[in-house]
């Protein structure tokens, strides 16, 4: 079955000056998924969200929500009940207690009486900041105030949450904290689009992912297909023996296609092509051939070296 | 505890003026408040009760508000049997209301549009505007709530302030109905004014921490100068008289006047909008004319400025109205402001006709400033117009509704010299319909050719603008508005150091904006030829302009191909 798509831009171009920042991007994002979008400083991530949040008018080029297109003026309410946008930078009303802020934007986006009160407690809950509802927002810490942000872009329950580098200067544990946030969401059936120079999040929380470079969207696949596309399998090795021994071994399996010295005595990194299967063969041989080995760790290239190996490296 | 619960019953019917109230009506602010506005009355009265006559031993005391007979503004006091005088109560009361109605509108408009500007540039500045956009609140929801919340202290002053104001009024023995009636001239006042802050507060955030001090001060003057010919000089019979109507204190005299203390009122100075006519009704003539044309006068600008806030809210890179809306507004214009010209001063020397030169002549310098402003807010900048440019072919609407033409007619970001055209046509269409029914045909030539000059000059200005405004530079505004408004003021200054005056020089002022200074003095070979200079002027202006925009429309790739450009060089 054809799942609905979320988000659906058709040749979506924005142009400042003689600078395209984006260009003819057809993005789709199905429901209930998790979209990372990832991609050097200045690729267009932040443009390309500020129109989907019609926060900025697209030169050329439609935007369909769920189906819907989506315009800058007052034409549509009821899509923009259903999306949620967190920018980069999250201006607060420092004048405000955290409830009172709260209970303003729930109350443009129309929510009423109890159910609001009761929203308002259940979002102060899951972001953690019950215990400070009625401090003032100026006397928040920033991993607070980019919480509270959040809890202002799902307040009034949106059916898109569009989240522009909502970890960046964070804390390691507020930004665990934030993760975790966001597959609470995810579980909701929220469906999320969220950029980010944290690959590793993204790597832990996108099903899907889209890489942008000079206002390109150059790949865009569910996560899986790109690992399988693009990643390698490397094999982290240690032996006790000698490592020409090893290497030695190692020449004879077909399958091997490279490898890396590491610093610490005895350690090296294999790529290696085949499968679980060619890899416990692999494994097998070694200890045959009486190689002292310590450790046999296969694993997958990580999100940042498919990144960083994608040769996108495009200045900021 | 009350207080809360009327504020979320607020908040539950716009939320914007529950969060404005909820940031503002801190329990210090409101004390702070409450005692300025009582303190303020109490001084006020105490300065009023110092004018009260005092027994200076046997001399006689004179005083305003004593009850012997002169026609002086001071009167002789008559005692009152118990040692003190006879005291005319009612024209003390009046007074206090007088002084307390001027320091209410004065505060009313002056520190209102100030919160209201500051309020909206700091929310624009910051930010935090753009996440009330994405909300599904119409704008007129979150602007009406800005208009009713954010100077939500001032209300509370004045509200202190309205139990005395009231009880002046009833003691004057103002009417009722007519104090009702001042009280709404006053609420639409306040509705156009803030309006209007509003919309400068939207679009003028580049002028930073000045622009509400810029704004809160040209209302000051204004109704400081209005306030002071109100007072003093009354009606001039020139167009300029609509500018009066735009001052509320205007219809004090008129409250005070049906029910007057005052007996040394002699002078006709309270009188003085008595024979105000507008398309000869007598708009002037009573209280209840006079509020009525005062509030639809305030409604039409209110509605206007409501046209460009629903715009600007949602995209503050529009212009400030739509082409079609500029038409209605400029026919909507010239048709109150030609009202006020029917009727001129008739100097014995001159004539009636001359006298309705002489208006023609003010409707031209009020038609500068109109178009003008029309400039400001129909001209699209670069980005716009590069993006009409090079991508109106790909607007599937584009070419169903009538090609380049009906989109320069028509269109929202096409170039604005096309419209400003239209716009000129329509002001000449009903000022020449005018000029022809004038009685003497002496003056109907001259008129009729600062008609041509005046819209040929503009054409020139808007032309000019939107040149200046396809500029790379990142100060096209600024470079804009100075290059205009050199364009106006630097002719006249040069020519005046160079004692270049429109009676002996006339045909070198036919290039300036007051060419019609210099139009009875001129020959007829001078203005036709400004005339085709000032059109080929147009023509060259309008071909690079033309140039202009087929080259920000080429492709990225026709322009690296023909050198004119290099390849971007990209930041977020």
């Amino acid at each position: 079955m054809v799942k609905e798509l979320a988000i659906d831009t058709r040749g979506l171009t924005k142009q400042f000056d003689r600078h395209v920042a984006v260009h003819q991007v057809d993005l789709q994002v199905a429901s209930g998924e998790v979209y990372g979008l990832i991609g050097p400083n200045g690729a267009g991530k932040t443009t390309l969200i500020r129109m989907l949040a019609a926060a900025e008018e697209p030169t050329t080029g439609e935007i369909y929500i769920n189906g819907q297109r989506l315009l800058r003026d007052q034409s549509n309410p009821r899509l923009k009940q259903r999306l949620g946008y967190l920018p980069d930078d999250f201006p607060l009303y420092e004048d405000l207690t955290v409830w009172d802020y709260l209970d303003y934007f729930a109350r443009l986006y129309k929510l009423r009486g109890s159910k609001r009160r009761q929203r308002l407690y259940d979002v102060l809950e899951l972001i953690e900041l019950s215990n400070k509802r009625n401090s003032l927002i100026s006397t928040l810490s920033r991993g607070m105030k980019q919480r509270l942000s959040l809890a202002r872009t799902i307040i009034h329950e949106p059916i898109l949450l569009l989240l522009d580098e909502p970890v960046s200067g964070l804390d390691p544990i507020a930004r665990m904290k934030f993760r975790e946030i966001i597959k609470v969401l995810q579980e909701a059936g929220m469906t999320i689009l969220i950029s980010s120079h944290v690959l590793s999040d993204l790597a832990q929380l996108c099903s899907s992912v889209g890489i942008m470079e000079l206002g390109y969207l150059v790949e865009s696949a569910p996560l899986d297909e790109f690992y399988q596309r693009l990643g390698r399998q490397q094999i982290l090795l240690s032996s006790l023996g000698q490592l020409d021994v090893l290497k030695g071994e190692l020449k004879n399996n077909p399958l091997v296609e490279d490898w890396e010295i590491l610093p610490e005595p005895g350690r090296m990194r294999i790529h290696f092509s085949g499968g679980q299967e060619d890899c416990a063969q692999l494994l097998r041989s070694l200890v045959n051939a009486g190689i002292p080995l310590t450790e046999f760790q296969c694993s997958q290239e990580d999100l940042e070296t498919i990144f960083l190996k994608l040769g996108h490296q495009q200045a900021s | 505890m009350a207080l809360n619960n009327l504020v979320n019953q607020l908040g539950e019917l716009n939320p914007q003026v529950f969060r404005e109230v909820k940031g503002r009506f801190k329990q210090r602010n409101v004390l702070i408040t409450v005692a300025i506005s009582l303190v303020g009355q109490l001084v006020m009265l105490i300065g009023f009760g110092s004018q009260l006559p005092v027994a200076d031993g046997d001399r006689t005391i004179y005083s305003r508000y004593c009850t012997g007979v002169n026609y002086d503004y001071q009167r002789p006091c008559l005692p009152d049997g118990f040692g003190g005088f006879e005291i005319n109560w009612p024209l003390w009361w009046q007074d206090v209301f007088v002084w307390l109605s001027l320091i209410g509108i004065f505060s009313l408009l002056v520190v209102g549009t100030y919160m209201l500007i500051s309020d909206l540039s700091k929310e624009e500045s910051r930010g935090t505007l753009n996440f009330l956009r994405l909300t599904p609140q119409s704008s007129r929801s979150i602007l009406g709530g800005k208009l009713l919340g954010v100077p939500a202290l001032l209300y509370l002053a004045v509200g202190f302030a309205l139990p005395l104001h009231f009880w002046a009024a009833i003691a004057g023995q103002i009417h009722l109905i007519e104090l009702l009636g001042f009280y709404t001239v006053l609420g639409t006042s306040c509705l156009f004014c803030y309006s209007m802050a509003l919309l400068f507060g939207l679009v003028g955030r580049s002028l930073g921490g000045f622009q509400a001090w810029l704004g809160s001060g040209a209302v000051l003057i204004f109704l400081w100068i209005t306030t002071m010919v109100i007072h003093d000089s009354g009606v001039s019979h020139y167009p300029v008289d609509w500018l009066t109507l735009f001052n509320p204190t205007i219809v004090l005299p008129y409250l005070i006047d049906s029910n007057s203390f005052d007996g040394s009122r002699i002078s006709t100075y309270h009188r003085s909008f008595q024979d105000l006519r507008w398309f000869g009704i007598h708009i002037g003539v009573s209280f209840w004319s006079m509020a009525g044309f005062i509030v639809l006068n305030y409604g039409v600008g209110s509605y206007w400025f409501g046209q460009g806030l629903n715009r600007c809210f949602h995209n503050p890179k529009a212009t400030l109205i739509n082409k079609q809306q500029s038409y209605w507004l400029t026919a909507s214009l010239e048709a109150v402001i030609l009202g006020f010209a029917l009727n001129p001063q008739v100097k014995n020397w001159r004539g009636y006709t001359h006298g309705l030169e002489e208006n023609s002549q003010m409707l031209l310098v009020f038609n500068l400033v109109l178009f003008l402003a029309l400039i400001a807010a129909l001209s699209p900048h670069r980005q716009t117009l590069q993006d009409w440019a090079r991508y109106r072919h790909q607007d599937r609407t584009f070419r169903k509704k009538g090609g380049v033409i009906a989109d320069l007619i028509w269109g929202d970001k096409s170039p604005a010299v096309v419209a400003v055209a239209i716009n000129c046509a329509i002001a000449s269409a009903m000022l020449l319909t005018w000029i022809l029914l004038w009685p003497a045909n002496e003056y109907k030539i001259p008129a009729l050719f600062a008609l041509l000059l005046n819209s040929s000059i503009m054409m020139i200005y808007a032309t000019v603008a939107q040149l200046m405004l396809l500029m790379k530079t990142q100060k096209r505004a600024a470079g804009a508005v100075i290059t205009v408004g050199g364009l106006i003021l630097l002719p006249p200054i040069l020519f005046s150091i160079g004692s270049m005056n429109p009676y002996d020089t006339p045909a070198v002022w036919l290039f300036s904006a007051f060419h019609w200074t210099s139009l009875e003095h001129a020959t007829a070979t001078s203005v036709f030829l400004a005339i085709i200079a000032q059109s080929l002027a147009l023509t060259l202006l309008n071909v690079q302009l033309g140039r202009q925009l087929q080259q920000a429309g080429e492709s990225t790739t026709k322009a690296l191909l023909s050198g004119k450009t290099q390849l971007p060089v990209t930041a977020d």
